[in-house]
């Protein structure tokens, strides 16, 4: 028997096939949605700022409603509050006074102004050795930076480390998800991001184990994670908390230093580093599966549901598959929490839901086209046979 | 039998490692009158407090309270209200945290629940910008000093024959020949205030002239918001001879037509209505 005939008899072969053109034509659709350059649903609907949800936010979320969290021992913010560049200077002498384990300033002093105010915060400055303090870098092609923001005594004070601020994101004001480890400078040199560099003056081991990951970005860990914030006022009282600690010193509430987070709108631009501290120092990483995997995973699933629905032989065949994509998207949802609460794994599942869901569309459309691909034929073949029965008639 | 085991479980793994660490447990958070059962009273909670496993609580409804644990800094939080022991409050939030499927649910159910506010809105937010001279100012919209008045008053002030006001605003500032000057101006009044800063110097020729000052709003005036602060700095060294007079009103003036008004020599040197609300302070 060949094989055509054997597709022919065989009800599961064609099940087979069946199911593989309709989840092709789920991909497809799929793929039309998701593509930035392509015509997009998404694109007409909504503005380009708002294609920044990742399923992830979802599961950070969940996991940090939790009724249980974790307070950073380590780390200690202090806010700077309201303060000048005086106010600053004599904070940052007082918590040099308190024995941190390290500190990070979060605070940028572009220029010089009042000579007496900044020879008093050049001396705090230097009575915190290992002070670690912030840089801007800017992108200048070819994935280098340049550093486009420095203070005004950049390299000036000995002891001195400094990291790049910046947070980076999909697009400006976009949520922060990850850190960057390093950034590559023009002049061949590398400069650690502000928290990576404050890790490197705490844990040299925590840094190797973070670079021998390979990757330049890491997945922060937002969820279930809190620092003590201690305000410049309280210091007095609450200084013997920042003794062997790491404290980091920035504005907690500056309306300019806030940043959309998974699980917050509105985060500071000190808390975000402290949670990158603290994922770096805890081990505490994310894995994430590559795309190619995300879409081949929702390529099987999509396909099993298909073949599943096509195989089901009842009366109520077109409930038990939509219930059955419902169970699916449920798990889908159930069990990409759980990787990533409990195994710290991130499985994009979205494409899954979204191959899931067009699934049944495909599904639609195949079947549409097939009963037209018939009736075509079958008006061929009708024309056909009239065709012939007047040919026979005339030559009669 | 499977649940005494589970929660006997539950229980050496939340409870055993205060007890071999000697952790102490703290208030960390409250909302609400969370009170602590000693005897037969019951006392307020304080942030801070330390508590014990065996400690009862009382969380009345919509109030909450979190505790933490010093050595871990792991914090509980009360899932439920009413009189509850702190053993079983951390035994409670454990298992809620670990019950990966009902925190999705609970996720699920906040997305389409909003509760009887779910069509309420709030209108706090605000799309306008507010600029020192925009067109659109409705506080002051219809009100304007009288330039030659104020023009008067401001050169019977310069010229030491009156004296100003006290300012009803908080205003610092200082000046040094070396660092130049700054001001920080803050308005606690409950209506807007209108002010620049005017610098009189000796032209080359001798004749004194008031234009606005380096610390000044080169165009209109600044308008300050109730509650609402500025401060400006010029480090440029300033010579000795040189006067910056900062002149706030309740309401708007035309800075060009005083500056105008204020160099010419016809201008009107008569006292003014004290009660004019023109507050004048030298820099």
């Amino acid at each position: 028997m060949s094989l055509r005939e054997k597709y022919r008899h065989s009800k599961l072969l064609k099940c087979i096939v069946k199911a593989f053109g309709i989840t092709m034509l789920a991909f497809a659709l799929s793929l039309l949605l998701v593509q930035p350059l392509s015509f997009s649903a998404m694109s007409v609907f909504a503005p380009p700022e708002k294609d920044d949800f990742s399923i992830s936010d979802f599961y950070a979320q969940v996991a940090d409603k939790r009724p249980t969290r974790y307070n950073d021992l380590d780390i200690v913010i202090v806010d700077i509050g309201a303060l000048d560049r005086e106010g600053i200077a004599s904070l940052i002498e007082e918590i040099s006074l308190c024995g941190p384990r390290c500190v990070g300033l979060d605070v940028m002093f572009e220029e010089p102004r009042i000579p007496a105010v900044d020879s008093l915060l050049l001396n705090a400055i230097a009575a915190n050795p290992g002070i670690v303090l912030p840089l801007n870098v800017a992108e200048c092609g070819d994935n280098k930076f340049k550093i486009s923001e420095r203070p005004f005594f950049y390299k000036s004070i000995g002891g001195v480390e400094y990291g790049a601020a910046n947070l980076p994101g999909k697009f400006r004001g976009s949520t922060i998800r990850e850190f960057a480890i390093s950034y590559p400078l023009d002049n061949g040199k590398t400069l650690p991001s502000f928290p990576v560099a404050i890790a490197k003056k705490v844990d040299s081991e925590a840094v190797k184990r973070l670079k021998d990951r390979g990757n330049n970005l890491e997945t922060i860990d937002y969820p279930s994670r809190e620092f003590n914030i201690i305000h410049p006022e309280e210091l007095y009282d609450h200084a013997d908390e920042l003794t062997g600690k790491i404290v980091l010193v920035g504005a907690v509430t500056d309306i300019g230093d806030m940043h959309a987070s998974p699980v917050n709108g509105y985060s500071s631009g000190i808390e975000i580093h402290a949670l990158a501290l603290s994922t770096v120092l805890g081990g505490r990483y994310y894995s994430s599966t590559s795309k190619i995997h995300d879409w081949l995973l929702a390529w099987i699933l999509c396909y099993l549901v298909t073949l599943l629905g096509l195989l089901v032989d009842v009366r109520v065949k077109g409930l038990v598959v939509r219930i059955l994509q419902f169970v699916l998207v449920y798990l889908a949802v159930q069990i990409g929490y759980s990787l990533y609460v409990d195994h710290r794994m991130i499985i994009n599942f979205s494409y899954t839901l979204l191959m899931v869901t067009f699934g049944l569309f495909a599904a639609d459309i195949w079947n549409g086209c097939t009963g037209l691909n018939d009736l075509i034929r079958k008006r061929l073949k009708k024309k056909h046979t009239s065709e012939n029965i007047s040919l026979d008639k005339s030559s009669k | 039998m499977k649940t005494f085991f589970n929660i006997l479980l539950a229980f050496s793994f939340v409870l055993l490692p205060f007890a071999e660490s000697g952790a102490t447990i703290k208030v960390h958070r409250l909302a609400g009158k969370v009170t602590v059962v000693t005897g037969k009273t019951e006392t307020p909670l304080k942030v801070g407090q330390v508590l014990n496993p065996g400690s009862t609580v009382v969380i009345p409804d919509g109030a909450k309270l979190e505790i933490i644990n010093d050595v871990t800094g792991k914090i509980y939080e009360s899932t439920s209200n009413g009189r509850i022991t702190i053993s079983r409050m951390m035994l409670s939030a454990d298992s809620h945290s670990a019950d990966n499927t009902g925190n999705v649910h609970g996720q699920m159910r906040r997305f389409d629940s909003g509760g009887q506010n779910k069509n309420k809105r709030v209108y706090v937010e605000t799309g306008m910008v507010k600029r020192s001279m925009g067109e659109y100012d409705p506080e002051a919209g219809s009100m304007e000093l009288d330039i030659p008045t104020l023009a008067g008053y401001l050169k019977n002030v310069i010229a030491g024959r009156l004296t100003s006001k006290p300012m009803p605003v908080e205003l610092t500032h200082s000046r040094t020949e070396q660092i130049g000057m700054q001001f920080r101006l803050v308005n606690s009044m409950e209506f807007p205030i209108y002010f620049n800063v005017l610098k009189i110097h000796k032209e080359s020729d001798g004749k004194q002239k008031i234009t606005i000052s380096e610390v000044g709003q080169p165009t209109g005036s600044y308008v300050i918001l109730p509650q609402q602060a500025l401060s400006r700095e010029n480090f440029k060294a300033i010579p000795e001879d040189e006067r910056h007079i900062l002149v706030a009103t309740h309401c708007l003036f035309d800075m060009d037509r005083l500056l105008e008004l204020i160099n010419t020599e016809e201008t009107s040197a008569e006292g003014p209505d004290v009660e004019l609300p023109i507050y004048i302070e030298e820099l």
